[in-house]
Protein backbone atom coordinates (compact mmCIF):
# COMPACT_ATOMS: atom_id res chain seq x y z
CA UNK A 1 0.00 0.00 0.00
CA UNK A 2 2.69 2.10 0.91
CA UNK A 3 4.61 1.39 -2.20
CA UNK A 4 1.79 2.07 -4.19
CA UNK A 5 1.40 5.94 -3.11
CA UNK A 6 5.42 6.27 -4.04
CA UNK A 7 5.17 4.02 -7.34
CA UNK A 8 3.89 6.67 -9.23
CA UNK A 9 6.45 9.39 -8.23
CA UNK A 10 9.32 7.20 -8.86
CA UNK A 11 9.00 8.28 -12.82
CA UNK A 12 8.73 11.34 -11.75
CA UNK A 13 11.79 11.52 -9.64
CA UNK A 14 13.61 10.02 -12.54
CA UNK A 15 12.29 12.41 -15.08
CA UNK A 16 13.61 15.78 -12.86
CA UNK A 17 9.63 16.57 -12.17
CA UNK A 18 9.51 16.58 -8.35
CA UNK A 19 9.25 19.25 -6.01
CA UNK A 20 12.32 19.49 -3.67
CA UNK A 21 10.58 18.07 -0.98
CA UNK A 22 9.27 15.61 -2.72
CA UNK A 23 12.70 14.76 -4.10
CA UNK A 24 13.79 13.71 -0.27
CA UNK A 25 10.45 11.99 0.84
CA UNK A 26 10.53 9.72 -2.75
CA UNK A 27 14.87 9.12 -1.88
CA UNK A 28 13.89 8.39 2.04
CA UNK A 29 11.60 5.64 0.63
CA UNK A 30 13.43 3.69 -2.64
CA UNK A 31 16.82 3.28 0.51
CA UNK A 32 14.80 1.31 2.55
CA UNK A 33 12.57 -0.15 -0.28
CA UNK A 34 14.50 -2.42 -2.79
CA UNK A 35 11.37 -2.88 -4.72
CA UNK A 36 10.82 0.47 -5.66
CA UNK A 37 14.96 1.35 -5.81
CA UNK A 38 14.66 -1.53 -8.18
CA UNK A 39 11.82 0.08 -10.82
CA UNK A 40 13.62 3.63 -10.35
CA UNK A 41 16.53 2.30 -10.89
CA UNK A 42 15.03 0.75 -14.12
CA UNK A 43 13.51 3.39 -15.59
CA UNK A 44 16.91 5.33 -15.43
CA UNK A 45 18.41 2.16 -17.24
CA UNK A 46 15.93 1.69 -19.85
CA UNK A 47 15.71 5.20 -21.16
CA UNK A 48 19.96 5.36 -21.27
CA UNK A 49 19.92 2.15 -23.29
CA UNK A 50 17.08 3.40 -25.29
CA UNK A 51 19.11 6.74 -26.40
CA UNK A 52 22.14 4.92 -26.50
CA UNK A 53 20.45 2.42 -28.88
CA UNK A 54 19.23 5.48 -31.51
CA UNK A 55 22.54 6.93 -30.99
CA UNK A 56 24.41 4.19 -32.39
CA UNK A 57 22.45 4.44 -35.54
CA UNK A 58 24.04 6.92 -38.24
CA UNK A 59 22.44 9.31 -40.29
CA UNK A 60 22.97 7.77 -43.47
CA UNK A 61 21.72 10.98 -45.55
CA UNK A 62 22.85 14.37 -45.11
CA UNK A 63 19.80 15.80 -44.23
CA UNK A 64 20.65 19.04 -43.67
CA UNK A 65 21.55 19.84 -47.62
CA UNK A 66 18.86 17.50 -48.76
CA UNK A 67 16.17 20.23 -47.14
CA UNK A 68 17.79 22.71 -48.04
CA UNK A 69 18.30 22.13 -51.99
CA UNK A 70 14.16 20.84 -51.47
CA UNK A 71 13.67 24.01 -50.43
CA UNK A 72 15.38 25.96 -53.25
CA UNK A 73 13.76 23.55 -55.60
CA UNK A 74 10.31 24.55 -54.29
CA UNK A 75 11.04 28.34 -54.42
CA UNK A 76 11.61 27.98 -57.97
CA UNK A 77 8.81 25.72 -58.38
CA UNK A 78 6.32 28.54 -56.46
CA UNK A 79 8.01 31.54 -58.55
CA UNK A 80 7.07 29.16 -61.92
CA UNK A 81 3.03 28.69 -60.21
CA UNK A 82 3.10 32.11 -59.56
CA UNK A 83 3.96 32.95 -63.02
CA UNK A 84 1.75 30.99 -64.24
CA UNK A 85 -1.24 32.37 -62.03
CA UNK A 86 -0.15 35.81 -63.02
CA UNK A 87 -0.68 34.93 -66.79
CA UNK A 88 -3.95 33.54 -66.37
CA UNK A 89 -5.37 36.11 -64.08
CA UNK A 90 -4.14 38.73 -67.05
CA UNK A 91 -5.86 36.63 -69.73
CA UNK A 92 -8.83 36.64 -67.77
CA UNK A 93 -9.51 39.79 -66.85
CA UNK A 94 -8.85 40.73 -70.56
CA UNK A 95 -11.76 38.19 -71.20
CA UNK A 96 -13.95 40.06 -68.46
CA UNK A 97 -13.17 43.39 -70.03
CA UNK A 98 -14.05 42.27 -73.48
CA UNK A 99 -17.26 40.61 -72.38
CA UNK A 100 -18.09 43.21 -69.68
CA UNK A 101 -20.14 40.94 -67.54
CA UNK A 102 -23.41 39.35 -66.99
CA UNK A 103 -26.02 38.55 -65.16
CA UNK A 104 -27.01 34.74 -64.69
CA UNK A 105 -31.04 34.31 -64.87
CA UNK A 106 -31.95 32.41 -61.91
CA UNK A 107 -35.83 32.00 -61.71
CA UNK A 108 -37.89 31.75 -64.93
CA UNK A 109 -41.60 31.27 -63.75
CA UNK A 110 -44.50 31.80 -66.40
CA UNK A 111 -43.57 32.12 -70.03
CA UNK A 112 -42.79 34.73 -73.15
CA UNK A 113 -39.43 35.91 -71.63
CA UNK A 114 -36.44 36.47 -74.01
CA UNK A 115 -33.87 38.39 -73.96
CA UNK A 116 -32.44 39.99 -77.28
CA UNK A 117 -29.87 42.83 -78.77
CA UNK A 118 -30.56 44.76 -81.35
CA UNK A 119 -31.52 43.04 -84.91
CA UNK A 120 -30.29 39.94 -82.87
CA UNK A 121 -32.86 37.68 -81.01
CA UNK A 122 -31.76 35.25 -78.65
CA UNK A 123 -32.95 32.14 -77.10
CA UNK A 124 -35.44 32.28 -74.05
CA UNK A 125 -33.65 32.18 -70.93
CA UNK A 126 -33.91 29.10 -68.69
CA UNK A 127 -32.43 28.98 -65.23
CA UNK A 128 -28.64 28.81 -64.98
CA UNK A 129 -27.92 31.32 -68.24
CA UNK A 130 -25.94 34.06 -68.28
CA UNK A 131 -27.59 37.34 -69.82
CA UNK A 132 -24.71 39.53 -71.57
CA UNK A 133 -24.39 43.05 -70.68
CA UNK A 134 -25.67 45.61 -73.74
CA UNK A 135 -29.03 43.01 -74.34
CA UNK A 136 -32.25 43.63 -73.19
CA UNK A 137 -34.69 41.18 -71.30
CA UNK A 138 -38.46 41.03 -71.72
CA UNK A 139 -39.94 39.23 -68.69
CA UNK A 140 -43.10 38.82 -71.44
CA UNK A 141 -46.38 37.66 -68.88
CA UNK A 142 -44.27 36.39 -66.12
CA UNK A 143 -41.77 37.47 -63.42
CA UNK A 144 -38.35 37.21 -64.12
CA UNK A 145 -36.20 37.28 -61.36
CA UNK A 146 -32.00 37.80 -63.08
CA UNK A 147 -29.43 37.50 -60.28
CA UNK A 148 -25.92 38.44 -60.07
CA UNK A 149 -23.17 40.86 -59.02
CA UNK A 150 -25.06 41.08 -55.52
CA UNK A 151 -28.10 41.89 -57.16
CA UNK A 152 -31.18 40.61 -57.67
CA UNK A 153 -33.68 42.23 -59.90
CA UNK A 154 -37.10 41.25 -59.81
CA UNK A 155 -38.67 41.92 -63.59
CA UNK A 156 -42.48 42.23 -63.06
CA UNK A 157 -44.56 41.18 -65.65
CA UNK A 158 -44.73 42.78 -69.06
CA UNK A 159 -41.60 44.77 -67.96
CA UNK A 160 -38.75 45.32 -70.61
CA UNK A 161 -35.03 46.39 -69.38
CA UNK A 162 -31.41 46.65 -70.41
CA UNK A 163 -28.76 45.45 -68.37
CA UNK A 164 -25.64 47.58 -68.15
CA UNK A 165 -23.16 45.69 -66.02
CA UNK A 166 -19.67 48.05 -64.01
CA UNK A 167 -17.82 46.33 -61.77
CA UNK A 168 -18.95 44.28 -58.71
CA UNK A 169 -22.02 45.64 -57.54
CA UNK A 170 -22.49 48.74 -59.79
CA UNK A 171 -25.16 47.95 -61.94
CA UNK A 172 -27.18 50.32 -64.37
CA UNK A 173 -30.75 49.27 -65.28
CA UNK A 174 -32.58 51.42 -68.47
CA UNK A 175 -35.88 50.46 -67.51
CA UNK A 176 -38.01 51.11 -71.03
CA UNK A 177 -41.19 50.00 -69.55
CA UNK A 178 -42.75 47.91 -67.14
CA UNK A 179 -41.57 47.62 -63.11
CA UNK A 180 -38.79 46.53 -61.41
CA UNK A 181 -37.93 45.64 -58.06
CA UNK A 182 -34.26 45.80 -57.19
CA UNK A 183 -32.35 44.23 -53.95
CA UNK A 184 -28.52 44.13 -53.09
CA UNK A 185 -27.19 41.13 -51.47
CA UNK A 186 -24.12 39.16 -50.80
CA UNK A 187 -22.66 42.86 -49.85
CA UNK A 188 -19.46 41.13 -48.45
CA UNK A 189 -18.60 40.78 -51.70
CA UNK A 190 -18.50 44.30 -52.10
CA UNK A 191 -14.99 45.63 -51.08
CA UNK A 192 -15.16 49.32 -50.04
CA UNK A 193 -13.64 52.73 -48.02
CA UNK A 194 -16.19 54.12 -46.43
CA UNK A 195 -20.13 53.20 -45.33
CA UNK A 196 -21.95 54.95 -48.04
CA UNK A 197 -24.26 54.00 -50.41
CA UNK A 198 -25.91 56.45 -53.08
CA UNK A 199 -29.33 56.04 -55.37
CA UNK A 200 -29.91 58.83 -58.00
CA UNK A 201 -32.81 58.19 -59.59
CA UNK A 202 -35.01 59.90 -62.05
CA UNK A 203 -38.16 58.23 -63.67
CA UNK A 204 -37.56 55.49 -65.83
CA UNK A 205 -34.20 55.50 -65.01
CA UNK A 206 -32.06 54.81 -62.01
CA UNK A 207 -28.39 53.67 -60.97
CA UNK A 208 -27.35 51.82 -58.42
CA UNK A 209 -24.10 52.52 -56.95
CA UNK A 210 -22.69 50.86 -53.90
CA UNK A 211 -19.58 52.41 -53.25
CA UNK A 212 -19.87 51.47 -49.33
CA UNK A 213 -19.59 47.93 -47.59
CA UNK A 214 -22.76 47.63 -45.39
CA UNK A 215 -23.07 44.12 -44.64
CA UNK A 216 -25.89 45.22 -42.39
CA UNK A 217 -26.95 47.02 -45.24
CA UNK A 218 -29.47 46.43 -48.12
CA UNK A 219 -32.33 48.32 -50.10
CA UNK A 220 -35.17 47.88 -52.21
CA UNK A 221 -35.53 50.65 -54.83
CA UNK A 222 -38.74 50.14 -56.91
CA UNK A 223 -39.34 52.03 -60.01
CA UNK A 224 -42.31 52.69 -62.48
CA UNK A 225 -41.51 53.71 -66.05
CA UNK A 226 -42.98 56.52 -67.61
CA UNK A 227 -44.46 57.62 -64.16
CA UNK A 228 -43.58 59.36 -61.43
CA UNK A 229 -40.04 57.51 -59.89
CA UNK A 230 -40.71 56.07 -56.13
CA UNK A 231 -37.76 55.10 -54.14
CA UNK A 232 -38.26 53.17 -51.14
CA UNK A 233 -35.62 52.22 -48.85
CA UNK A 234 -37.04 49.92 -46.39
CA UNK A 235 -34.01 49.69 -44.13
CA UNK A 236 -34.77 53.58 -43.35
CA UNK A 237 -38.40 52.59 -42.12
CA UNK A 238 -39.08 55.67 -45.21
CA UNK A 239 -40.11 56.86 -47.75
CA UNK A 240 -38.56 59.09 -50.38
CA UNK A 241 -40.55 60.63 -53.41
CA UNK A 242 -38.53 62.08 -56.06
CA UNK A 243 -41.07 64.00 -58.71
CA UNK A 244 -40.69 63.47 -62.54
CA UNK A 245 -37.26 64.98 -63.47
CA UNK A 246 -36.04 65.34 -59.59
CA UNK A 247 -32.88 63.27 -58.50
CA UNK A 248 -32.13 62.36 -55.05
CA UNK A 249 -28.66 61.28 -53.31
CA UNK A 250 -29.06 59.05 -50.26
CA UNK A 251 -26.03 58.58 -48.12
CA UNK A 252 -26.83 55.50 -45.36
CA UNK A 253 -25.55 55.39 -42.01
CA UNK A 254 -26.01 52.45 -40.33
CA UNK A 255 -29.93 51.69 -40.05
CA UNK A 256 -30.95 55.26 -41.25
CA UNK A 257 -29.73 57.47 -44.11
CA UNK A 258 -29.58 61.60 -44.97
CA UNK A 259 -30.92 62.13 -48.01
CA UNK A 260 -30.90 65.39 -49.71
CA UNK A 261 -32.78 66.80 -52.99
CA UNK A 262 -32.39 68.49 -55.63
CA UNK A 263 -35.83 69.99 -55.67
CA UNK A 264 -36.10 70.07 -52.04
CA UNK A 265 -33.18 71.91 -51.34
CA UNK A 266 -35.38 73.73 -48.40
CA UNK A 267 -34.51 70.75 -46.37
CA UNK A 268 -31.42 69.77 -47.30
CA UNK A 269 -29.17 72.24 -44.94
CA UNK A 270 -31.08 71.88 -41.64
CA UNK A 271 -30.71 67.82 -42.36
CA UNK A 272 -27.32 67.88 -43.29
CA UNK A 273 -26.40 69.59 -40.69
CA UNK A 274 -27.43 67.46 -38.15
CA UNK A 275 -26.63 64.39 -40.19
CA UNK A 276 -22.77 65.91 -40.42
CA UNK A 277 -23.10 65.90 -36.12
CA UNK A 278 -24.00 62.73 -35.98
CA UNK A 279 -21.99 61.40 -38.82
CA UNK A 280 -18.65 61.68 -37.07
CA UNK A 281 -19.97 60.12 -33.80
CA UNK A 282 -20.95 57.54 -35.74
CA UNK A 283 -17.78 57.23 -38.20
CA UNK A 284 -15.88 57.18 -35.09
CA UNK A 285 -18.38 54.08 -33.86
CA UNK A 286 -17.97 52.62 -37.57
CA UNK A 287 -14.42 52.77 -37.73
CA UNK A 288 -13.94 50.65 -34.26
CA UNK A 289 -16.57 48.28 -35.88
CA UNK A 290 -14.25 47.60 -38.81
CA UNK A 291 -11.27 47.42 -37.17
CA UNK A 292 -13.03 44.52 -34.94
CA UNK A 293 -14.38 43.30 -37.98
CA UNK A 294 -10.61 43.00 -39.06
CA UNK A 295 -9.85 40.71 -35.99
CA UNK A 296 -12.16 38.47 -36.92
CA UNK A 297 -11.17 38.42 -40.77
CA UNK A 298 -7.85 37.78 -39.67
CA UNK A 299 -9.56 35.21 -37.28
CA UNK A 300 -11.32 33.76 -40.26
CA UNK A 301 -7.78 33.47 -42.17
CA UNK A 302 -6.16 31.87 -39.66
CA UNK A 303 -8.49 29.64 -39.21
CA UNK A 304 -8.29 28.89 -42.94
CA UNK A 305 -4.37 28.23 -42.65
CA UNK A 306 -4.98 25.74 -39.85
CA UNK A 307 -6.61 23.78 -42.61
CA UNK A 308 -3.40 23.70 -44.48
CA UNK A 309 -1.28 23.48 -41.59
CA UNK A 310 -3.31 21.29 -39.92
CA UNK A 311 -1.00 18.32 -40.66
CA UNK A 312 2.11 20.55 -40.09
CA UNK A 313 1.73 20.51 -36.10
CA UNK A 314 -0.10 23.27 -35.22
CA UNK A 315 -3.53 21.33 -32.52
CA UNK A 316 -6.78 22.60 -34.02
CA UNK A 317 -8.07 22.44 -30.56
CA UNK A 318 -5.87 25.54 -30.31
CA UNK A 319 -6.73 27.02 -33.88
CA UNK A 320 -10.64 26.83 -33.25
CA UNK A 321 -10.18 28.05 -29.76
CA UNK A 322 -8.34 31.10 -31.25
CA UNK A 323 -10.78 31.90 -34.06
CA UNK A 324 -13.84 31.64 -31.47
CA UNK A 325 -11.92 33.78 -29.33
CA UNK A 326 -11.25 36.40 -32.10
CA UNK A 327 -14.97 35.89 -33.78
CA UNK A 328 -16.38 36.70 -30.04
CA UNK A 329 -14.44 39.90 -30.29
CA UNK A 330 -15.80 40.97 -33.19
CA UNK A 331 -19.27 39.91 -32.33
CA UNK A 332 -18.92 42.02 -28.92
CA UNK A 333 -18.10 45.28 -31.19
CA UNK A 334 -20.93 44.65 -33.91
CA UNK A 335 -23.34 44.52 -30.68
CA UNK A 336 -21.85 47.70 -29.37
CA UNK A 337 -21.75 49.55 -32.64
CA UNK A 338 -25.61 48.01 -33.17
CA UNK A 339 -26.35 49.96 -29.76
CA UNK A 340 -24.52 53.37 -31.26
CA UNK A 341 -26.51 53.12 -34.46
CA UNK A 342 -29.98 52.75 -32.48
CA UNK A 343 -28.96 55.64 -30.71
CA UNK A 344 -28.35 57.46 -33.99
CA UNK A 345 -31.88 56.26 -34.79
CA UNK A 346 -33.91 57.81 -32.07
CA UNK A 347 -31.86 61.21 -32.49
CA UNK A 348 -32.94 61.23 -36.06
CA UNK A 349 -36.75 60.18 -35.64
CA UNK A 350 -36.66 63.45 -33.09
CA UNK A 351 -35.17 65.40 -35.70
CA UNK A 352 -38.00 64.07 -38.32
CA UNK A 353 -40.74 65.23 -35.71
CA UNK A 354 -39.08 68.65 -35.35
CA UNK A 355 -39.33 68.93 -39.56
CA UNK A 356 -42.96 67.64 -39.32
CA UNK A 357 -43.52 70.75 -36.72
CA UNK A 358 -41.73 73.07 -38.92
CA UNK A 359 -43.49 72.20 -42.02
CA UNK A 360 -47.12 72.42 -40.73
CA UNK B 1 20.96 11.54 -28.04
CA UNK B 2 20.32 14.39 -25.90
CA UNK B 3 23.60 15.91 -26.94
CA UNK B 4 21.22 18.89 -28.16
CA UNK B 5 19.54 19.00 -25.42
CA UNK B 6 21.80 21.14 -24.07
CA UNK B 7 20.77 23.79 -26.53
CA UNK B 8 17.97 24.40 -23.92
CA UNK B 9 21.08 26.35 -22.21
CA UNK B 10 21.73 28.00 -25.14
CA UNK B 11 18.00 28.86 -25.79
CA UNK B 12 18.87 32.91 -26.21
CA UNK B 13 20.94 31.73 -29.17
CA UNK B 14 18.80 29.22 -30.53
CA UNK B 15 15.92 31.93 -30.27
CA UNK B 16 17.70 34.25 -32.34
CA UNK B 17 18.80 31.47 -34.89
CA UNK B 18 14.84 30.88 -35.23
CA UNK B 19 14.12 34.41 -35.62
CA UNK B 20 16.66 34.68 -38.54
CA UNK B 21 15.00 31.80 -40.12
CA UNK B 22 11.61 33.42 -39.54
CA UNK B 23 12.52 36.14 -41.76
CA UNK B 24 13.62 33.93 -44.37
CA UNK B 25 17.39 33.46 -43.74
CA UNK B 26 18.38 29.64 -44.71
CA UNK B 27 21.45 29.58 -43.59
CA UNK B 28 20.01 30.00 -40.33
CA UNK B 29 17.40 27.42 -41.09
CA UNK B 30 20.42 25.12 -41.94
CA UNK B 31 22.09 25.47 -38.58
CA UNK B 32 18.39 24.31 -37.16
CA UNK B 33 18.40 21.35 -39.23
CA UNK B 34 22.01 20.33 -38.40
CA UNK B 35 21.36 20.76 -34.49
CA UNK B 36 18.32 19.11 -34.26
CA UNK B 37 18.38 16.52 -36.99
CA UNK B 38 19.71 13.69 -34.58
CA UNK B 39 16.72 14.26 -32.67
CA UNK B 40 13.97 14.69 -35.00
CA UNK B 41 15.52 11.34 -36.86
CA UNK B 42 14.93 9.17 -33.26
CA UNK B 43 11.67 10.64 -32.26
CA UNK B 44 10.26 9.95 -36.01
CA UNK B 45 12.12 6.66 -35.69
CA UNK B 46 10.56 5.54 -32.73
CA UNK B 47 6.93 6.85 -33.30
CA UNK B 48 6.24 5.71 -37.02
CA UNK B 49 8.40 2.52 -35.92
CA UNK B 50 10.35 2.74 -39.07
CA UNK B 51 14.11 2.96 -38.88
CA UNK B 52 14.90 2.79 -42.92
CA UNK B 53 12.68 5.76 -43.75
CA UNK B 54 13.12 7.96 -40.48
CA UNK B 55 15.73 10.36 -42.89
CA UNK B 56 12.67 10.95 -44.41
CA UNK B 57 10.41 11.74 -42.23
CA UNK B 58 12.63 13.99 -40.42
CA UNK B 59 13.49 15.61 -43.86
CA UNK B 60 9.32 16.38 -44.78
CA UNK B 61 9.24 17.41 -40.42
CA UNK B 62 11.84 20.59 -41.56
CA UNK B 63 10.30 20.72 -44.61
CA UNK B 64 7.04 21.52 -42.98
CA UNK B 65 8.70 23.50 -40.04
CA UNK B 66 10.43 25.82 -42.50
CA UNK B 67 7.10 26.68 -44.16
CA UNK B 68 4.65 27.29 -41.01
CA UNK B 69 7.73 28.97 -39.21
CA UNK B 70 6.11 31.74 -39.94
CA UNK B 71 3.04 31.42 -37.31
CA UNK B 72 5.47 30.12 -34.89
CA UNK B 73 4.89 32.92 -32.03
CA UNK B 74 7.14 32.18 -29.29
CA UNK B 75 10.73 31.00 -31.24
CA UNK B 76 12.09 30.19 -27.82
CA UNK B 77 9.56 27.01 -27.53
CA UNK B 78 10.77 25.85 -30.50
CA UNK B 79 11.48 22.75 -30.06
CA UNK B 80 8.36 21.75 -28.62
CA UNK B 81 7.11 22.69 -31.76
CA UNK B 82 9.26 20.88 -33.94
CA UNK B 83 8.81 17.90 -31.75
CA UNK B 84 4.71 18.14 -31.88
CA UNK B 85 5.53 18.38 -35.99
CA UNK B 86 7.76 15.55 -35.88
CA UNK B 87 5.64 13.39 -34.40
CA UNK B 88 2.50 14.62 -36.37
CA UNK B 89 4.32 13.57 -39.43
CA UNK B 90 5.48 10.53 -37.97
CA UNK B 91 1.90 9.65 -37.64
CA UNK B 92 0.98 10.89 -40.75
CA UNK B 93 3.46 8.37 -42.21
CA UNK B 94 2.47 5.58 -40.32
CA UNK B 95 -1.08 5.70 -41.43
CA UNK B 96 0.36 5.50 -44.91
CA UNK B 97 2.60 2.94 -44.84
CA UNK B 98 2.59 -0.36 -43.41
CA UNK B 99 4.70 -0.14 -40.20
CA UNK B 100 8.09 -1.77 -40.02
CA UNK B 101 8.33 -4.08 -37.65
CA UNK B 102 11.47 -5.89 -38.66
CA UNK B 103 14.70 -4.11 -39.41
CA UNK B 104 16.73 -4.05 -42.60
CA UNK B 105 19.71 -6.38 -42.38
CA UNK B 106 22.34 -3.18 -41.92
CA UNK B 107 20.19 -2.15 -39.18
CA UNK B 108 20.54 -4.51 -37.14
CA UNK B 109 24.14 -4.90 -38.53
CA UNK B 110 24.64 -1.64 -37.27
CA UNK B 111 22.82 -2.01 -33.53
CA UNK B 112 24.51 -4.89 -32.90
CA UNK B 113 26.89 -3.86 -30.44
CA UNK B 114 28.29 -7.16 -29.37
CA UNK B 115 27.34 -6.79 -26.05
CA UNK B 116 26.79 -10.06 -24.57
CA UNK B 117 26.39 -10.49 -28.37
CA UNK B 118 22.73 -9.15 -27.94
CA UNK B 119 21.37 -7.11 -30.17
CA UNK B 120 20.65 -3.80 -28.70
CA UNK B 121 17.54 -3.26 -30.32
CA UNK B 122 15.42 -4.82 -27.82
CA UNK B 123 13.86 -1.18 -25.98
CA UNK B 124 13.68 0.28 -29.26
CA UNK B 125 11.14 -2.52 -30.57
CA UNK B 126 9.73 -2.62 -26.74
CA UNK B 127 8.66 0.69 -27.00
CA UNK B 128 7.41 -0.23 -30.77
CA UNK B 129 4.72 -2.41 -29.44
CA UNK B 130 3.25 0.28 -27.19
CA UNK B 131 0.28 1.68 -27.91
CA UNK B 132 1.11 5.50 -30.07
CA UNK B 133 -0.74 7.50 -27.13
CA UNK B 134 2.45 5.60 -24.59
CA UNK B 135 5.23 5.36 -27.22
CA UNK B 136 4.38 9.39 -27.88
CA UNK B 137 5.38 10.74 -24.53
CA UNK B 138 8.30 7.90 -23.93
CA UNK B 139 9.72 9.49 -27.24
CA UNK B 140 9.24 12.73 -26.59
CA UNK B 141 10.71 12.45 -22.81
CA UNK B 142 13.39 10.20 -23.69
CA UNK B 143 14.80 11.35 -27.09
CA UNK B 144 13.53 14.37 -27.59
CA UNK B 145 14.62 15.78 -23.56
CA UNK B 146 11.11 17.64 -23.06
CA UNK B 147 9.86 17.95 -19.66
CA UNK B 148 6.26 17.35 -18.44
CA UNK B 149 4.72 20.78 -19.21
CA UNK B 150 6.18 20.81 -22.97
CA UNK B 151 4.70 16.95 -23.83
CA UNK B 152 1.57 18.46 -22.56
CA UNK B 153 2.07 21.56 -24.91
CA UNK B 154 3.17 19.36 -27.79
CA UNK B 155 0.44 16.77 -27.33
CA UNK B 156 -2.32 18.88 -26.13
CA UNK B 157 -3.56 16.67 -22.99
CA UNK B 158 -3.22 17.91 -19.31
CA UNK B 159 -0.07 17.96 -16.99
CA UNK B 160 -1.52 14.61 -15.48
CA UNK B 161 -2.27 12.88 -18.19
CA UNK B 162 1.36 12.98 -19.50
CA UNK B 163 2.18 12.00 -15.83
CA UNK B 164 0.05 9.09 -15.72
CA UNK B 165 0.85 8.17 -19.79
CA UNK B 166 4.41 7.97 -19.06
CA UNK B 167 4.25 5.98 -15.72
CA UNK B 168 1.54 3.44 -17.50
CA UNK B 169 4.65 2.82 -20.41
CA UNK B 170 7.18 2.34 -18.08
CA UNK B 171 5.25 0.45 -16.48
CA UNK B 172 4.09 -1.79 -19.83
CA UNK B 173 8.11 -1.30 -21.10
CA UNK B 174 9.09 -3.48 -17.48
CA UNK B 175 6.83 -6.11 -18.41
CA UNK B 176 8.40 -6.42 -21.80
CA UNK B 177 11.66 -5.98 -20.89
CA UNK B 178 11.98 -6.87 -16.95
CA UNK B 179 14.18 -10.13 -17.81
CA UNK B 180 16.28 -8.39 -20.27
CA UNK B 181 17.40 -6.00 -18.49
CA UNK B 182 18.37 -7.69 -15.62
CA UNK B 183 20.44 -10.24 -17.42
CA UNK B 184 21.95 -7.07 -18.96
CA UNK B 185 23.30 -5.90 -15.58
Amino acid sequence: MRCEKYETLLSQLADGELSTGQELEVHRHISSCPECRTFYEWILRAEELLRFEHSRLPLRTDITSEVLRRLSRRRRRVGLLVSVSVLCLIVSLIFFLLRGGSLVVEVVTGTGAEVSRTGIRWRKPGAGDAVPVGWTVRSGNSTLVLRGCGVTLELREGSELRLNLLRDADVKVSLKSGSLLASVEELARCRVETPIASVWSSDGKFLLRLSGEVPSFSFLPCAYAGEEARLVVDVLRGQVTVRKGGSVRAVVAGSRAVVSFSVAGVYVKAFSELAGQKWDEFRENRLNFWRQMQVYLDGLELFAQAIELWSYGTPRSELLSLSRERRGRALNGMRRLYAKERQIAVALDEFLELQKKVEE
Amino acid sequence: MRDDKSLSGESGEIRSIVERAQKGDKEAFGIIVERFQKMVCAVARQISGNVDDAEDIAQEVFLRAYRSLPLLRDPSSFRTWLLRITRNVSLNWLRDHKPLQTMSKDTVDALEGKRDGQTLSTVMEAVWRLPEEYRSVVALRALGGLSYAEISEALGISLDTVKVRLHRARKMLRVLLGDILSRRK
